[in-house]
Formats: C-alpha cells, sequence, structure tokens
C-alpha cells in the first residue's frame, strides 16, 4: 500500500539525510523503524507524509505518487496519511478543547454537520478509550497518556490508510507505554490501516511490529520479519540495539560505548 | 501562589480605577469639565469642589475625571491598533519565513529603533494636532514590538510538530495563522500591552503638555499639568492631581506586566539557589555505620495546597553506601524526585520537609543556606534530566567546569582549573575535553551534554552523586553508555549514588538496591537482582509487566495495569495501591501495610497485605 522507492532527501546547508531508502506497508500491517536521534528516521516520516520533498525516489500511496501532488488535490490525498507524534503537547493547541481539537479535521474536509461531528468525535474518544467527559478539557489538564490518546483519536478522525507514529510513546511512563502500544495494536486490528512505527527501541517494536527496518546514517542497514531481525540479527549494529534490552530480568552492565573514563592521577 | 495572585490584583487596582473613572466619568463627575465660572475661580479643595477649582472655575476633579476618559479612548485605540497591527504582521512573517520575514524583521528593527517621541511629533508636525492625529502619530511606532514578539512566537513553531500536524490534517494557510498562531501570539502580546498602557498615557500627557495633543478646552491630563504649571506655588490643587494620577497609572501598568510576565515563565532555576523552608529534625538519629554515606529517616514533604496542605512524601527511610546505586523508581507523580532532592534543599521554596538525612554525621535537614552550600557541589553532586536547560546556552562548557571547580574550591590559578576541568570532562568520557570545552551546549548532542553535566557535577570530588531521570531523554544506545559511565565512576572513584528513574529496566543496568515508589511510599526494595527476579508487590510486577520482552510474537499484547497513577500518601485510608491492585482484598482498603522484610534478615522489603508469593506458600 505504501511504496518508498529509493528515497534520498535532505535539508540546503546540513547535507543528505535520507540515503536510498526503499520501504513498504502494507494494509493491516505494523512496521517498525528503528534507529538513534539523527539517523535520519523523521526525515523519511516527513518525505512520506508529502511534507518534505524527496531529491530523489518516489512515495506511492495506494498507486498515488504522493510528490506528484499539488494544491487542493495534495490536501484531499493527505487524509490517507496521518502522524502522531512524539510530545502529543506540543502537537495540541493549547487553547482548544479536546472536542475543538478532533472535530477540526472534520470541519476541515467538510465531513458531516455539526450533530453527525459530535457523535463521531464520542465514537473517537470512545475509540481510543476516553471518556466522554473528558472532552471539554484542555490537553494542560490531561496527562500524557490521555494526550497521546487524543493525538490518535485526532489522527484517526479521518480514517487513514497509513498512521505513522514517531516515537509516539517515548516521553510516557513505562506503564502507560504498554497501555498506549496495546491500544494502536488494537485499533489497527479493528481498523486495518498501516503503520509506520519509528522508535529508538528495538525492544518496543520487537513486540510490536511485523517487520522491522533497521536505520543507521540515513541508510536502511536491515530490514525483515520481526522474529528473523530478533533472531538472527544480521548487521552489526542491530546486534548492538538488542544487547540493550532488559535481557529477561536479569541484569547486564554490557561492555558498549567507545569511552573509558579513567580515574585521574 | 495565592499571595503571589493577591499583589497582581493589587497592583491592578490603580488601572481598574483608571479604566472605571473614564468609563463612568459622564455620571459620576460632580459637575461640567467645560463649564467656566470665573467668580469662583482658583478655589481651594473644598466640600463642594473637592480638589479646588482652576483659574476660570472649572471643578478640578470632574475635569481629572474626564481626562481618564480621554486618556483612556486614547490609549485603548493606540493599543487596539497597534497590537492588532502588530501581532498579525509579526504572526505572518513568523509563519512565511524566507524572504518575507527578513524584509518584515528589518522594518521592525527599524521602527523600533526610532525614537517614538520624534516619529509622534513629525507626524503631527505636518498632520496637525488632533486626537486622531494623536493616535495616529502614536500607533505608527508602537505596533514594532508587538510585531516582534509575535514573530518570535510564531517563528519557534515554524517547523514544529505541532504545524506539521495541522498540514496533515488538511489545514490551509488561513486557517493555521488565524485559528492556531494568532491565539498564541496573542497571549505574550497582550502582557507587554499591559505595560506598554503607562507608555502610551505618558505620551498622550506629553504631547498635550507641549500643546500637540488634545486641544484645550477639553481636559486632558497634560493639559491640565501645563495650564497649572504657572500656579504650582499658589495653587497646587491645579498641577499635584494631575501628575499624581499619571504616575499612578504608569507605574501600575509597568508592575502589572512585570508580574504578569514573571507568572507566564517562572525559571526552574529558583529551585537551585533557594533552599526549601525547612523545619528541624525532631531528633537526632542513632550513630550511623561507617560505609553508609546517606542515611535518611522518616522524611516526609509537604507542600501547601490552597488553605491545606498537602504531603507528597510520607515517612521514606532509605540509605546509600560508598560504591553502591540506589534507584528510585516509579511512575510520574509518585513523589521519587522530591523523596530523592528533600534532604540537600533543591525543592521548591514552599516545601517543608521534616524527618532527619544524615551525610555521614552532618544532618542535612533544616541547614541554612550558607551552610548548604559548603555540602552542595561539593560534597554531593546533582545531575538534572533537561541538560539543555541547566546549561547555559551563552557559555561555553568549559566556562560552566571551571566555575564548578572554583565554587568547589578547588580553583586556583587559572590554567589549574583548566587542567582540572579538563580531567573533569575526561572522566566524564567527553574523548576530547580539550575540543569539548571550547564548544557550546547547542553545538554538543543530548548525551554529551549530559556528560558535561555529569563533569560539573563530579566537580567537588562528591561522596554522593545524585541523577535524577539522567537518561530520560536519549537514545537507548546512548543510555546504555551513560549507565555503564555511572557505573565506572561508582565503581572506580567509590561514590555512592542515587538515580531516579521512571525505568526499572533501565536502572537494572546499573543499581545495587531499587526502591520502588508509589504515592509517596516506598512500596518494595532491595537488592536490584533479588527485586526483578522475585518481585514481591503487586505493584512491582505490574512496572515489570510492561516493559516488552523479546521473542514474544508480533501484535502479542503488553500486560497493564488498569487504572491510573496518581494521589497522595494521605488519600486512603489502606495501601495506596488497592484501587488499581489486582489483589486487593477488604483488608487493604483499611489497614496500610508496613515495609516489611520478606524473610527474617533480608534487605528484600515488601509493604504489601496480601502478596501473591507468600500467600500461596501459607
Amino acid at each position: 500500500m505504501l511504496a518508498v522507492d529509493r528515497v534520498s532527501a535532505g535539508y540546503g546547508a546540513v547535507g543528505t539525510v535520507v540515503e536510498d531508502v526503499t520501504l513498504r506497508v502494507a494494509a493491516g500491517e505494523i512496521v517498525g523503524l528503528v534507529g538513534e536521534s539523527g539517523c535520519g528516521k523523521t526525515t523519511l516520516a516527513r518525505v512520506v507524509t508529502g511534507l518534505h520533498r524527496p531529491r530523489t525516489g518516489t512515495v506511492h500511496l495506494a498507486g498515488v505518487d504522493v510528490h506528484a501532488l499539488r494544491g487542493r488535490a495534495l490536501r484531499a490525498h493527505r487524509r490517507q496519511i496521518q502522524m502522531v507524534f512524539q510530545d502529543p503537547f506540543l502537537t495540541l493547541s493549547p487553547r482548544q478543547t479536546i472536542r475543538q481539537a478532533i472535530t477540526e479535521p472534520l470541519q476541515i474536509h467538510r465531513i458531516g454537520d455539526a450533530r453527525s461531528r459530535s457523535a463521531r468525535v464520542d465514537e473517537l474518544l470512545d475509540l481510543v478509550g476516553l471518556d466522554p467527559t473528558l472532552g471539554d478539557r484542555r490537553p494542560g489538564q490531561l496527562s500524557g497518556g490521555q494526550q497521546q490518546r487524543v493525538a490518535i483519536a485526532r489522527a484517526l478522525a479521518l480514517q487513514p490508510r497509513l498512521l505513522i507514529c514517531d516515537e509516539p510513546v517515548t516521553a510516557l511512563d513505562v506503564s502507560v507505554q504498554a497501555k498506549v502500544l496495546n491500544l494502536l495494536c488494537d485499533l489497527r486490528d479493528q481498523l486495518e490501516f498501516g503503520c509506520l512505527f519509528i522508535t529508538h527501541d528495538l525492544a518496543v517494536v520487537a513486540q510490536l511490529a511485523d517487520r522491522i527496518a533497521v536505520m543507521r546514517g540515513g541508510r536502511i542497514v536491515e530490514q525483515g520479519p520481526t522474529g528473523q531481525v530478533t533472531d538472527q540479527p544480521a548487521h552489526p549494529y542491530t546486534k548492538t540495539l538488542l544487547a540493550l534490552g532488559i535481557n529477561d530480568g536479569r541484569r547486564s552492565v554490557g561492555t558498549l560505548g567507545p569511552t573509558r573514563p579513567t580515574y585521574p592521577s | 501562589m495565592n499571595r503571589g495572585r493577591a499583589r497582581t490584583t493589587l497592583v491592578a487596582v490603580p488601572l481598574v480605577v483608571f479604566v472605571v473613572a473614564g468609563l463612568l466619568a459622564p455620571l459620576i463627575a460632580p459637575a461640567d469639565p467645560t463649564a467656566n465660572d470665573l467668580a469662583a475661580g482658583l478655589a481651594s479643595p473644598s466640600a463642594e469642589h473637592l480638589l479646588g477649582t482652576d483659574q476660570l472655575g472649572r471643578d478640578q476633579l470632574s475635569r481629572l475625571l474626564y481626562g481618564a476618559q480621554i486618556s483612556l479612548a486614547i490609549t485603548a485605540a493606540v493599543l487596539a491598533i497597534s497590537l492588532t497591527a502588530g501581532a498579525v504582521v509579526g504572526t505572518v512573517a513568523g509563519y512565511a519565513g524566507g524572504w518575507v520575514d527578513r524584509v518584515v524583521s528589518r522594518v521592525i528593527d527599524v521602527v523600533v529603533s526610532l525614537p517614538g517621541m520624534l516619529v509622534a511629533l513629525a507626524v503631527i508636525g505636518v498632520r496637525g494636532p488632533g486626537v486622531d492625529n494623536l493616535i495616529l502619530a502614536l500607533a505608527l511606532w508602537s505596533w514594532a514590538p508587538y510585531a516582534r514578539i509575535a514573530r518570535a512566537r510564531v517563528a519557534s513553531l515554524r517547523d514544529s510538530p505541532h504545524l506539521d500536524a495541522l498540514r496533515l490534517l488538511g489545514a490551509g494557510h488561513g486557517r493555521i495563522v488565524g485559528r492556531h498562531l494568532l491565539p498564541l501570539a496573542l497571549a505574550p502580546c497582550l502582557v507587554y500591552a499591559s505595560t506598554d498602557v503607562g507608555t502610551v498615557v505618558l505620551a498622550v500627557a506629553t504631547l498635550s503638555f507641549l500643546g500637540l495633543g488634545v486641544a484645550p478646552p477639553s481636559a486632558e491630563w497634560g493639559q491640565m499639568l501645563i495650564e497649572g504649571r504657572p500656579f504650582l506655588a499658589s495653587a497646587w490643587w491645579l498641577a499635584y492631581p494631575p501628575g499624581v494620577a499619571i504616575t499612578a497609572v504608569v507605574f501600575a501598568s509597568n508592575l502589572l506586566g512585570e508580574r504578569l510576565a514573571a507568572g507566564a515563565e517562572r525559571p526552574s532555576i529558583i529551585r537551585l539557589v533557594r533552599p526549601g523552608r525547612i523545619r528541624r529534625a525532631t531528633r537526632p538519629a542513632a550513630s550511623p555505620d561507617p560505609g553508609t554515606v546517606l542515611r535518611v529517616r522518616d522524611l516526609s514533604v509537604t507542600y501547601p495546597d490552597g488553605s491545606a496542605s498537602r504531603r507528597v512524601v510520607a515517612g521514606m527511610s532509605y540509605e546509600v553506601r560508598r560504591g553502591q546505586v540506589l534507584a528510585f523508581v516509579g511512575e510520574t507523580g509518585s513523589g521519587k524526585t522530591t523523596a530523592a532532592l528533600a534532604p540537600f534543599g533543591l525543592l521548591d521554596p514552599s516545601a517543608a520537609v521534616t524527618g532527619s538525612a544524615l551525610l555521614d554525621t552532618h544532618e542535612l535537614i533544616g541547614l541554612a543556606p550558607g551552610e548548604r552550600r559548603r555540602i552542595n557541589g561539593r560534597r554531593v553532586g546533582v545531575v538534572f534530566q533537561d541538560s539543555g536547560a541547566f546549561l547555559n546556552p551563552l557559555r561555553t562548557i568549559g566556562a560552566h567546569v571551571d566555575e564548578a571547580v572554583r565554587n568547589a574550591g578547588r580553583g586556583g590559578r587559572r590554567a589549574a582549573t583548566r587542567r582540572v576541568s579538563g580531567e573533569l570532562l575526561r572522566l566524564a568520557g567527553l574523548p576530547d575535553p580539550v575540543a569539548v570545552a571550547r564548544q557550546f551546549p547547542h553545538q554538543l548532542s543530548g548525551g554529551m551534554r549530559q556528560r558535561a553535566q555529569i563533569a560539573i557535577a563530579l566537580a567537588g570530588e562528591p561522596e554522593l552523586l545524585v541523577a535524577d531521570e539522567p537518561t530520560s531523554a536519549l537514545d537507548a544506545t546512548v543510555q546504555a553508555q551513560l549507565l555503564d559511565l555511572l557505573a565506572r565512576l561508582r565503581d572506580e572513584l567509590g561514590m555512592a549514588m542515587i538515580i531516579v528513574s521512571h525505568d526499572l529496566a533501565v536502572v537494572s543496568r546499573v543499581a545495587d538496591t531499587v526502591a520502588v515508589v508509589y504515592g509517596g511510599r516506598i512500596v518494595e526494595s532491595g537488592p536490584a537482582t533479588d527485586l526483578i527476579d522475585e518481585p514481591d508487590h503487586p505493584y512491582t510486577r505490574g512496572l515489570l509487566d510492561a516493559v516488552p520482552r523479546p521473542r514474544t510474537a508480533p501484535g502479542t499484547r503488553f500486560r497493564t495495569m488498569p487504572g491510573l497513577a496518581g494521589g497522595g500518601p494521605d488519600d486512603l485510608a489502606g495501601c495506596g495501591f488497592a484501587p488499581r491492585c489486582p489483589l486487593r482484598q477488604d483488608s487493604c482498603d483499611h489497614e496500610p501495610p508496613a515495609l516489611q522484610p520478606l524473610l527474617p534478615a533480608t534487605a528484600h522489603r515488601s509493604a504489601c497485605l496480601h502478596p501473591p508469593t507468600r500467600e500461596g506458600s501459607c
């Protein structure tokens, strides 16, 4: 459904950040994109959504070249790709109530009338497990996990085919993380959207994703079904990432890291 | 907070009086401000004329009230025009970026740098005096600061996920600017406007005083001043009241603006410089055993909450030994950071701390600020989560470390200080200390900034290092490297450490002892291996279950705990975790569980009445 072919992208002064990336996401599939900050994964997400233009290569969603579209057609097409960001508080307007925030995409695309929109907002709040009475609050009055649920509800309001999640749980407590991840799993099963899940934490996508792509220095260094990547990692970087997990509860002070402090004499 | 709000209200009083007087002048003024009564000229204040009369016999109080009306009308008009124009121009420029932004910014720079009064004089010189020209003249130069403020606010959001999210939802430029950016830009503009009230009132009075503003016989404060000037010695009541009125409004507006701006952004650094309000320990603790660096007994922290008070940490006891890492683990709001920072006076000034905290044999609770300075930074080093906020963006890393070395009393000649700084940076695992010392915080990655913070914390050769979420905002690989660094510092320098984290998996890498905090109390503590391999408390089990595990089938759900974290130690009569606990029994609601050893003479302790492991064996 999503086909990214040989995409390279960058910014004027910084140079190339994403190099020759090829990636597929099928409907109903979660693909984990793993890499550390600065490896180009967020830039790749912006290219996929059409917010950033690639230097070379193409992005097709459901057969349509995302970057060949302009103006109204582009905006109409964007309904199909939505994104959930790391910090929900930064993506929600502090002055809007939750209800207003979720209604806004429906207004923009002139979907339904006031009554049907209101019913749809109730439905969406219910879908992400939020009490409808929270609808009149503002983002600042919600917990981090609740804010992220609102951001997910807003992204799903337009029934996208592809949901891009950029580190959606990194800012949350571990116990809240698990709930939001379960929610994403449930929603994917229910609504069958494709999902590109971006994270620096291989352990999270190892349990969540159907396939994993490991990115480093702007390139995808390893890509495959989750079991294959976690059980038989081919690239040394993937092996390093795998060594960072909790290891089934055993303590592990590894010998990672290029630097070794020495006591000053 | 309440006292602050009361003060803000107090400061606003003259402005409210000014606005009310202006609006109600026709109703409350005792006489017509322009009605001459030459027979009653220059009468001193009396019951009939509360503020006396001027040389033409006009009632001064009425003129003062009508003067407020004119000043208010002109000020409102000028502010409305300049705020609207400035906010719109600034928002559009900040949003558009590129050449539009550059051109608009230069224009703003030029207008801001022009002397406002000269611009006003020039405009009035060309167009002649009068109220509308006065408004035009003032608005022409007062819009620029609003544009600059709005532009800065919006430009900082230009590449933020906020706008990306809106674009993806299909929002056009008009909606993004009008619905989302303009309201955000207006907030700081309104704060500035409260200061600007004084400036405009003063400018109107000045221009009228010069005869270029409101023409006589209209009552205007500046106009009243100039008319009263010849009579300063004989009839003080002519010039003083308008003078006092102008001064009061200008002062009140400046103070109000300052207070509103301060309320909008209160720097967190305040925690570092001001010690908490601390009560002395009631009785000194017994002599500690020699390996213990910090021994905390019965620590409670209470914050004022409106008229009541709220405990956030209740009766916590813990200790850290030389060469050992104690990790506090818990969810946001559990009180873990408060418990770790309270002994060192690093909490908000309103916090009341009780209990005892012995650093070797020194009692830390109740120390005076001067005594604290000999402990913090020397015997105790602190590392905060957000290195970006901790480091001054305008100073190099070297300057930060040099300062810490001097504060710790280890400086000397400049070269000696530099040498120590270099060693500290190397100790913190920064490979090229000379190059790093010359760099500014923004030139370093998050992990390197955190290493710089660790170098600063090590400057006093502390016995104890306290790290509050030291790796939370960082990549998994960088997290692991930093934790390994902390582990080596512990081993090689024999330092004691307290690490605060929400992630049990992360701290399991370095911690010797783990204390799990829930609702302001320690619910389980013990050696890290025991606690992770055989967790006892249902909450600890829940935390461990939430951690993703390798080799599970894709799409396997994470195990979660029901309900939300929250609540203080005094909210419930029984166990704080009972409402979320899968194993809750009736007694849990009434009986607070005590932290007890699992077996006699073990360090692994848990506060649970019906723990799953022990229930089965009974």
